[in-house]
């Protein structure tokens, strides 16, 4: 045997389930010739806690603090959903009041906020360079110090519930909220830009790289950064408007080249995006006003039968909610529909043969794969 | 690759310069946000035990834990945290119905004991008790229905002018949808004198089985139709949702379902054995205790014998409470229920002389529930004027079907709900009406519904007002003479009122009604059984069973408890229900255990 | 969305038709009309896209739901087309060859639910679950409590006493209508 055809040889790796880069507990296993990757099948189950499953046997306020559970980085798409379907069902939905809607509002731009800056240091923190996300980190734990002021909570906020939030918005939130994180997040992106963006090293290593073909777009349901990334403008909060955002101003972020730089730079640009919105968002808030609607014994509330599938654009993507009520006090079944399963198994399995070994952790970083999502 | 490129990311060594992010890990460094859901506190005298906390926790992760006596009101549990389960989501103090449970700011613990992380708050003692800053439950945002559905009643115009009945009772939706609001803690059972279930029929209606719900109901109360229109409701006082806000409204719940049925022996599931075949029952008195016994003792086999002295059963319900709050035909149909159980009812049959004697030997065992019938005098001067009143008497008359006349102007003197039933029969018959109680609103035994029912009828209350005299006018008419009084600390817990000396009002009225309460008569009874029966005063007392000091005599009912409530007789009732069958050797002797905690060990 | 279900009324039978929201209709349809009617909403409407695959244990009733999400990507609107099948020997036909990731959710509904898939490639290939030996999980027979105590059994020391129970013992709640009580 030469020594080129053991090199050429087929080796099985298990990429995972271990942290790889920072996509959450799942494995890929993967197989190589030489450095390149022939095949990958994705792996998961490693989170799994039957969430789902656990919500059929709860009233529907005991759901209430599950959900968030679906996604650390970013849970209050999950609440949201949630109650969104179950006040859709219910009808509820017409009493939610104004306020509410726009702490909603605020809250899923702070978590895509917070997330797109975790998975924007991700992006080069699975190349090697370490600085970007001990910066961008940072700044998700200011973000963190604003939920935890609004919701009693650094992570799992356990906050949008039914009818509305839990709590209102404390006062000197929005003055706090500028001056401790916007502002600060402001500062740091031109500095974050020059280590990423202008980075021989990182454009190197992006450019080019996990190019999703356009064409898979529609049949797969492509969404989020890794849509816009193919110059695609598709964003639910425009598309399927929800709670305040179409008084929002706006535009998609879009970019072409459908590569690692292309997402990159689409959650570059929707951080500065969002820093804008919760400015919007805070100087339009009404400041008077109830914050819940008055809800029904939660320890008894039914809800009639019905199905609905309601949506909302999480960081990652499309995220969404297919809720079937029974007319009990549980649902018959909640299935939760995160950008992640599509994005990382068959979207990752497609893109797997060809790429570089070292590749692989930035690929599924850009493909933004959060790992509870898809096994719930 | 540009040179820019390969230059701009040393731009980061700039930041080795700026102020680090990073703050030191020292304890109290870093205190939670004010509204942080940190370890729980408990406030434990506020907490009611009422368990809602572990209802909702849907990680399972909160115990109830026996701490204090259980008393009316509070179960003496406290809940324990299991912090290996808890999430921190808080829905506990969120749906705490006292408002005692809350979150500290504290978040951080280290111990080296795993078991340590499951403590009772407010109970075992913690650095965070009584935290100022924290989680705690806010006004805005409420996930149970502290608000009662409403309750329609006649228009207070219309209704002076009818016997019809003043509440309107609730339509199916709004029995269903007030009986949501419970949280099914069962601290009503321990206040409701015959223990109820009431969470349970509650929970029948919310599902819309009101077949099941009148079950529950008549499992131990045969009088609910009464009870569901004028119960004193001793469990929506100590509702843990009307803690702060307004109590589940248990009586109307109950008598939604009461009316809903016509024929209740084909409703009622009577699944009990004829244990009592071959034996005699004489109950003396028709009210709700010698009903009570009656009809469990019919179903059970027994031949009961009822004997009333008025024409018609009810007691107290019958002659006592004026139709529009318990009308005719609701009692009728509970009577009904006691002759389709094989009850005999002899009306019109005061008992007296020797009969007790022979009634005694006739039978098994005699049942006394003959109620307190002779009121108490005013013990002021002018009393047996013509045209001086008792409430009972006008009540019986009225409510026997004998004509009654008030004339223009009444006043009438007490604050119970005697008092306020001849108040406002005096308003139908056609009369201006003024109360006279001795002490302020607030001490009032009557029910404050009946109170603000009566006002609404223009029944004018004059409070801390004492009656002086009667005096005749000169154009046959009554002059009421009452002096002022002033509320003076007492030794025996709510304040007296003091007559205040020199000065005096006067009204001019028609009747001057008493209703100042009543007391026993047993004149009825030949002596000797009579001396073994009460004490020199005429107190009843009866030991567990229900039985006097005569072997084979029971007895109940306001001449046996001291709340006179119909309740409290059908309480009476149940216990003589099972003391005549232990008596008469059918059930064995109650042991005098403590009661067996039912634990639940986990989940 | 009314003209949408026109024109599938003209093309195939519909049990049932719902307008949930203006941007989400729900349709019904027999099984066998499933993938003939996918495919041609693939093939020759705006509706390519498949969101969403999932599965409803009607268990009282003895049949699943299958619920197909298909949207309009660019007119933003979307149908969910329900069949209902038997739960006994659960079968139906694939799709994945419309849409690759409904291998996906194909494996995962027959991981978890036991519905066949004869010809979608992963069937009875495990994806989440690891050695699983118990009734498919997400089926509504399958109790979690009773897998959850023989599995993983609880801390020591844990001891509730239910209020209700509770007030009702000490303070002599008894019933009289039945003996047993």
């Amino acid at each position: 045997m030469t020594t080129t055809e053991t090199l050429r040889r087929r080796v099985q790796l298990w990429f995972g389930p271990q942290h790889p880069g920072i996509t959450g507990n799942m494995s890929v296993q993967a197989w190589l010739e030489g450095d390149t990757l022939t095949q990958g099948i994705t792996h998961v189950g490693y989170l799994h806690r039957a969430f789902e499953k656990l919500m059929e046997r709860r009233k529907f306020i005991q759901s209430f603090p599950i959900v968030c559970r679906i996604c650390v980085p970013e849970p209050d798409t999950n609440e949201y959903l949630l109650a969104a379907a179950l006040e859709e069902l219910s009808g509820l939905d017409r009493e939610v009041p104004e306020k509410a809607l726009w702490i909603r509002t605020l809250v899923l731009e702070m978590s895509r906020l917070a997330a797109m800056l975790q998975v924007l240091g991700g992006h080069v923190g699975s190349m090697g360079l370490g600085v970007v996300p001990n910066w961008t980190y940072t700044l998700r734990d200011y973000v963190l110090d604003r939920f935890e002021e609004l919701t009693g909570a650094r992570v799992y906020h356990m906050y949008t519930v039914f009818g509305g939030v839990r709590r209102d918005l404390p006062e000197g939130f929005a003055e706090r909220m500028e001056t401790e994180v916007l502002a600060k997040i402001e500062a740091k992106l031109p500095v974050i830009d020059n280590a990423i963006f202008d980075s021989s090293v990182f454009r190197k290593r992006a450019i080019g790289v996990g190019v999703v073909p356009e064409e898979w777009a529609d049949e797969m349901g492509i969404s989020g950064p890794v849509v816009r990334a193919m110059g695609i403008p598709r964003d639910t909060r425009k598309d399927f408007p929800y709670l305040k955002y179409p008084e929002l101003d706006f535009e998609v972020v879009t970019t072409t080249g459908s590569d690692i730089y292309a997402r990159a730079w689409i959650r570059r640009q929707e951080i500065a995006q969002s820093v804008d919105l919760i400015r919007q968002i805070l100087r339009r808030m009404p400041t008077e006003g109830p914050y819940c609607a008055k809800l029904p014994n939660m320890l008894t509330w039914t809800i009639p039968p019905g199905q609905t599938y309601v949506r909302a654009e999480a960081s990652r993507g499309e995220m969404g909610y297919y809720v079937v009520t029974d007319g009990s006090d549980k649902m018959r079944r909640v299935h939760v529909r995160g950008p992640s399963y599509v994005h990382g198994v068959s979207l990752l399995e497609r893109l797997i043969p060809g790429t570089n070994i070292a590749d692989l952790s930035p690929l599924m970083v850009s493909l933004q794969t959060c790992p509870p999502e898809i096994e719930r | 690759m540009s040179l820019k490129n390969t230059l701009a990311p040393f731009s980061a060594w700039m930041q080795a310069f700026s102020k680090p992010f990073t703050v030191p890990d020292e304890p109290g460094v870093r205190p939670g946000a004010p509204r942080y859901r940190g370890w729980h506190i408990n406030d434990r005298e506020t907490c009611i035990g009422c368990g809602t906390c572990a209802e909702i926790c849907q990680n399972v992760a909160i115990d109830m834990v026996p701490v204090d006596e259980p008393t009316k009101g509070d179960s003496g549990l406290r809940p324990k945290v299991d912090y290996g389960r808890c999430c921190w989501c808080a829905l506990c103090v969120d749906v705490c119905p006292s408002g005692s449970l809350a979150m500290s700011n504290e978040y951080v613990w280290v111990d080296h004991d795993g078991d340590a992380f499951r403590y009772t708050p407010g109970v075992d003692e913690k650095p965070w008790d009584g935290a100022e800053l924290g989680w705690r439950k806010d006004e805005g945002f409420d996930i149970v229905d502290h608000e009662r559905v409403p309750m329609g009643h006649l228009d207070p115009e219309e209704r002076i002018h009818t016997w019809a009945e003043v509440v309107v009772g609730y339509t199916e939706e709004e029995a269903r949808r007030e009986a949501a609001r419970c949280v099914e803690c069962g601290l009503c059972v321990a206040a409701c004198p015959a223990h109820m279930h009431i969470p349970d029929y509650i929970a029948a209606i919310r599902d819309g089985d009101d077949v099941r719900a009148l079950n529950v109901i008549y499992d131990n109360n045969s009088m609910p139709e009464m009870c569901g229109k004028v119960c004193t409701r001793r469990c929506e006082s100590v509702c843990s949702i009307g803690v702060n806000g307004d109590p589940l409204a248990i009586r109307w719940l109950k008598r939604y379902v009461t009316e809903r049925f016509d024929d209740l022996k084909s409703v009622l599931d009577v699944d009990v054995e004829r244990v009592g075949e071959g034996r005699k029952i004489a109950v003396i008195g028709g009210g709700p205790s010698g009903i009570t016994v009656a009809y469990y003792l019919a179903i059970r086999g027994f031949e009961v014998t009822i004997h009333e002295a008025l024409p018609q059963l009810g007691g107290a319900t019958f002659f006592g409470i004026p139709k529009y709050r318990f009308p005719m035909p609701s009692l009728e149909k509970q009577i009904k229920l006691l002759e389709d159980a094989g009850v005999k009812i002899v009306t019109n049959h005061r008992v007296e002389g020797d009969e007790l004697r022979r009634m005694l030997e006739e039978n098994d065992a005699v049942f006394i529930g003959t109620g307190l019938m002779k009121p108490y005098r005013l013990g002021a001067e002018g009393e047996d004027l013509p045209g001086v009143v008792y409430a009972l008497d006008l009540l019986r008359d009225k409510n026997i079907g004998r004509e009654v006349e008030v004339g223009e102007r009444v006043v009438v003197v007490g604050g119970g709900n005697v008092a306020i039933d001849a108040a406002r029969v005096s308003r139908r018959l056609g009369a201006e009406v003024t109360i006279a109680y001795r002490r302020r609103i607030v001490d009032m035994p009557a029910d404050d519904e009946e109170i603000e029912d009566a006002e609404a009828e223009g029944v004018e209350i004059i409070p801390q007002a004492i009656p002086l005299r009667v005096e005749r006018t000169d154009d046959g008419r009554l002059d009421f003479v009452w002096g002022p009084a002033e509320m003076v600390p007492s030794d025996r817990g709510r304040p007296r009122p003091k007559l205040i000396e020199g000065v005096e009002h006067h009204m001019v009225v028609d009747r001057v009604i008493v209703a100042i309460g009543q007391s026993a008569d047993h004149s009825w009874m030949p002596p000797d059984i009579a001396e073994k029966v009460a004490d020199a005063k005429g107190w009843i007392t009866v030991d567990h069973n229900g039985m006097t000091g005569h072997r084979g005599i029971f007895a109940g009912g306001d001449l046996v408890n001291d709340t006179a409530d119909a309740i409290s007789a059908i309480a009476d009732g149940l216990r003589a229900v099972e003391g005549i069958q232990r008596f008469l050797g059918i059930l064995p002797e109650r042991e005098e255990t403590e009661p067996e905690i039912p634990v639940i060990t986990v989940r | 969305m009314k003209t949408i279900i026109d024109d599938i009324r003209a093309r195939f039978s519909v049990e049932w038709e719902h307008e949930q929201r203006a941007d989400l209709a729900q349709i019904g349809v027999a099984p066998g009309t499933v993938v003939p009617l996918l495919t041609w909403m693939k093939l020759h409407t705006p509706f390519v896209q498949l969101n969403h695959l999932s599965v409803v244990d009607w268990l009282e009733d003895g049949e699943f739901q299958l619920t197909y999400l298909l949207t309009d990507p660019h007119g933003h609107r979307s149908l969910m087309v329900c069949t209902r099948i038997p739960r006994e020997e659960a079968t139906m036909e694939s799709v994945h060859e419309l849409w690759p990731q409904a291998v996906t959710y194909e494996q995962e509904i027959n991981e978890m639910f036991g519905i066949h898939f004869p010809g979608s490639p992963r069937q009875g290939v495990p994806f989440i679950l690891e050695g699983w030996d118990d009734l498919p999980p997400m089926r509504r027979d399958f109790d979690t409590v009773a897998y959850m105590h023989a599995h993983h059994p609880s801390r020591p020391g844990r001891e509730h006493v239910d209020p209700r129970v509770y007030v009702g013992k000490v303070f002599g709640e008894r019933g009289y209508l039945h003996d047993d009580d």
